[in-house]
């Protein structure tokens, strides 16, 4: 059992001021950020705000900015990483409350992306390949966890720019094996905030804690869009 | 509150900026190189070709030519997965497969000018 | 304060919650539905789920079979006509998600793959790799954005039900985000807000699983049923909890204790690995008694063995699995035992429904973990849960819809609302210098482990009931230190840790009146069946000073309780 020091910064809407808090938690070998933060708000801080809940890296709550890293606190070590530890609230968005940001604007930008089986008639029956499958695999692992919206330099100077996991989800939808909505769906890529305001960064890719690619997925989506223009 | 991450967030970042701003930089030189191309069509004088402004800024774009480029090979495998029957190939690997026929195609080239 | 008006109110977002709002929502589109969570629907718990959904769609399987596992699972306490109505409806569902884009487990024919699961006698649990929750609810969750009539209310707290001469009229919620209080009117609503694990120290579910709804139905006179029931899943991992999916043992993965021997042979001759959750456990906790366990930090505990399916099957069928081991165990599964403990995983008691989902109070509805069916009786069977979020979430929202479509309105007066905004506000934020509330919160988890754990008796749990009215007592005292109105978690903190101090007493109530073992239930002090006196159903009502009993009779059609053998 060993002591370590975290620096979280806070932020009061009431008051609208920030400010860093220091804090010193017992933590062992296998301690994630996640629990220090819930250690403080037991046994320290009970005003310290953030959100969590699965522990396991798939609800996708506890992103946070890790030593300047997006990060899931949750899967985190406190051992594995550089101590002093620095814990901000995500990058790009706006902090409701300490570690909490407004992901409204995500919430809203996936609704554009028509996230549903577009279809004519229902299927009778549904035959489907593993291989057809294939495409959909990576960006159906989606969890929403906004580490890619905070990653990325583009949505952080530009917040009509609809983002990495909102694009990704509509490339998912793209390459549906039963899905028939491609024109609509390819018009959605094609909007003036859509694929073309990516310039590929990679960052995106880069912090997704599920191997999700969106930076392939939405260069995927200029090439159908570029090669659809060709016709 | 907000914290915009900015294009120098950490050196990374940077290197990423300085590689998006050298491709700005090689086409202007590009304009540059064609302009000095019209005027030595028109006087055939080989000093507007050869002054040392004119080797310092083939310097220049030389360097952010090249890093441009290699950057180029070292970003694509990390997005675009190669994949050889079924398997996806290590990205250094393809990395370094790609420099070397960078390599290989300029030795071409030059053996060809020289 | 505001009111907002809605003919279904929904509360809570995971499976079946959405299911619900889903099928209330294209019923009539002139309906209006809310969908009230206390986080973003993709956060829900349901997310977590790992391992399949159970259904008969393979032409080598019948519903017969998958009823009758279910009811041998549940130690004959489920009722078998809502068993059989479970599995009927099973099928559709599961194929419904399949319109909706969920990328099912293909065979070669390019049909949906099933796999084996505990207790289930053929291979009908259907998954997508080993996220299927995962993908069940962002599927039905972005599926409920095509529907205008659905207006969501992410990050809202429901704090208590208004209910008025046995019928439903309407409830009271707080925004998290600005902690401003509303009141809801509505027809109909149905409670869906999954279980209670976080009344546990090692429990594998997330930390929003505190029994709010089965607390608020209780509070305003509705029962709740077979609450003596938490299941605790054999493979967690030590210290943490998290679970080890059952598919693990069901792509064959084996059990180890210290001494290299596959031991569910002296348990489960037949069914080995595979047999009924609440067998394995006990099994595990046996090992571990006996000293037959490998050392470790949090305690003893049993080694799972997949290193012999190779990376293959490994990587493409258990990718979570491979994931969780690495992460948070620190061992690697291709060539390392994966240590695992029994934990808290399932309540499979609940609020009160009968098989159509009504609760007996008039326009209130309940599916999922928070309500009981029961098709889980005593035990329920991995892969059941998923469908069962499903089927009766679809049910629900049905009915409730019909319900709303038939009756009107009911005004609720400003006097209701302002007593549960007095208690609330008054009551809690107020109040200064109390005790935090963490300190009863570590307590409560340590009694429910300990005393009413996997393995129970008498004293235990008259122990553990009166330590309960104790920390009900010094709750009182409670007070929040977080004075802000913006997104105040020590606040709704308090709000939650009040539901569990409920919950947990009305299962430790529960567990003490059953004096047998059955199922998930077992007492040291009686540790046979006893189909004499106890094949009922125990509803819990809250009365003033202790909780009163009523008994139901198990609804018995085709299967005649028999002793159960894995």
């Amino acid at each position: 059992m060993t002591e370590a020091k975290i620096f979280v910064r806070r932020y009061d809407p009431e008051t609208k001021k920030s400010w860093i808090s220091e804090y010193n938690v017992p933590v062992e070998g296998d301690t994630m950020v996640l629990d220090a933060l819930v250690y403080i708000k037991n046994k320290i801080d009970r005003t310290l705000t953030f959100r969590y809940s699965c522990r396991m890296a798939i609800c996708g709550s506890c992103g946070m900015v890790i030593n300047g890293r997006p990060m899931l606190a949750c899967q985190t070590k406190v051992a594995e990483i550089r101590t002093p530890i620095v814990v901000e609230p995500l990058y790009n968005f706006d902090v409701i409350k300490d570690l909490v940001v407004d992901m409204d604007v995500f919430m809203h930008y996936l609704k554009e992306m028509k996230p549903y089986i577009i279809r004519k008639e229902e299927p009778k029956e549904i035959i489907v390949k593993s291989e057809q499958q294939e495409p959909i695999i990576n960006p159906s692992a989606c969890i929403n966890c906004m580490l890619c919206y905070a990653a990325c330099p583009v949505f952080g100077y530009d917040q009509t720019f609809k983002g990495p996991a909102a694009l990704s989800l509509l490339y998912r939808y793209l390459m549906d094996p039963i899905d028939q909505g491609r024109e609509e769906r390819l018009k959605i890529a094609n909007d003036k905030d859509a694929v073309w305001k990516c310039s590929f960064w990679g960052e995106c890719s880069n912090a997704c804690p599920k191997n999700v690619d969106p930076a392939f997925n939405i260069q995927r989506m200029k090439l159908m869009l570029g090669l659809s223009s060709l016709k | 509150m907000k914290t915009r991450v900015g294009y120098f967030r950490n050196a990374r970042y940077t290197f990423k900026f300085i590689r998006e701003l050298s491709s700005f930089i090689i086409a202007l030189y590009s304009i540059y190189l064609l302009t000095l191309l019209y005027y030595y069509h028109m006087t055939l004088s080989d000093a507007i070709l050869a002054g040392p402004l004119q080797m310092v800024l083939a310097i220049i774009a030389l360097v952010f030519a090249l890093i441009h480029s290699i950057s180029w090979l070292y970003l694509m495998p990390r997005i675009v997965k190669v994949k050889v029957g079924g398997k996806e190939l290590n990205i250094n690997l393809v990395f370094g497969l790609l420099i070397l026929i960078f390599l290989i195609i300029t030795t071409i080239i030059l053996v060809i000018l020289i | 304060m505001d009111k907002i008006r809605a003919d279904v109110i929904v509360i809570g977002a995971g499976a079946a919650g959405l299911r619900a709002a889903i099928e209330a929502a294209s019923m009539n589109q002139k309906l209006k539905i809310a969908l009230i969570s206390k986080v973003y629907p993709m956060r829900s718990h349901t997310v977590s789920a790992e391992g399949g959904a159970a259904a008969v769609i393979k032409e080598y399987d019948n519903l017969e079979s998958h009823a009758y596992d279910t009811v041998k699972g549940s130690d004959f306490l489920a009722d078998q006509d809502a068993v059989e109505a479970f599995v009927s409806r099973a099928p559709m569902e599961l194929k419904n998600l399949e319109k909706w884009g969920l990328p099912w487990a293909r065979d070669e024919q390019g049909r949906m793959a099933a796999r084996a699961f505990g207790g289930m006698s053929v291979k009908r649990t259907f998954f997508a790799a080993d996220k299927t929750g995962f993908y069940i609810l962002h599927t039905l969750f972005q599926r409920s954005i095509l529907y205008e009539n659905i207006e969501r209310f992410d990050e809202w707290f429901v704090t208590s039900l208004i209910v008025e001469n046995n019928r439903f009229k309407g409830l009271t919620a707080i925004d998290i985000k600005n902690g401003t209080f509303h009141y809801f009117e509505g027809k109909a609503a149905i409670i869906c807000t999954g279980g209670i694990g976080q009344l546990y120290k090692t429990t594998s579910n997330g930390a929003i699983n505190t029994g709010d709804g089965m607390a608020l139905a209780y509070r305003v006179g509705a029962p709740l049923k077979d609450m003596e029931f938490v299941q605790f899943h054999p493979t967690g991992l030590p210290g943490k909890g998290l679970l080890i999916t059952e598919a693990a043992r069901g792509e064959g993965g084996y059990l180890l204790n210290n001494q290299n021997e596959r031991f569910m042979k002296r348990y489960a001759p037949e069914k080995l690995e595979l047999a009924a959750r609440d067998v394995v456990s006990r099994a595990i906790f046996n090992e571990i008694k006996e000293g037959r366990g490998f050392k470790g930090k949090y305690g003893d505990y049993i080694g799972l063995d997949i290193r012999h399916l190779g990376k293959d099957v490994i990587d493409k069928k258990l990718p979570t699995v491979k994931e969780m081991a690495e992460k948070y165990a620190g061992v690697n599964p291709y060539n390392e035992l994966i240590p695992v403990r029994p934990t808290m995983h399932y309540m499979m008691g609940g609020v009160h429904t009968n098989k159509e989902a009504e609760t007996p109070i008039a326009g209130l509805y309940a599916a999922g973990e928070a309500a009981c069916v029961s098709i889980n009786g005593a035990n329920r069977l991995g892969s059941n849960s998923l469908t069962e979020c499903l089927v009766f979430g679809s049910i629900a929202g049905y009915n409730a819809a019909r319900f709303a479509l038939e009756h009107d309105y009911l005004e609720v007066s400003k006097e209701e609302v302002t007593r549960e905004e007095n208690r609330i506000f008054d009551g809690l934020i107020k109040k200064e210098n109390g005790i935090p509330p963490s300190d009863i919160l570590y307590e409560l988890k340590d009694i429910m482990e300990e005393k009413v754990g996997i393995l129970r008796n008498g004293k235990d749990l008259e122990e553990a009931l009166s330590s309960i009215m104790k920390l009900k007592e010094r709750f009182k005292q409670v007070s929040v230190t977080d004075k802000s109105k913006t997104y105040n978690t020590d606040f709704i903190q308090i709000l939650e840790l009040d539901f569990m101090l409920d919950v947990a007493e009305t299962i430790t109530y529960a567990a003490l009146k059953r004096k047998e073992s059955r199922g998930a239930h077992y007492r040291v002090d009686f540790p046979k069946r006893d189909d004499e006196h106890f094949l009922v159903h125990q509803l819990v009502y809250k009365s003033e000073y202790e909780p009163r009993i009523e008994l139901l009779p198990v609804v018995i059609t085709k299967w005649k309780p028999t002793e159960r053998k894995y």
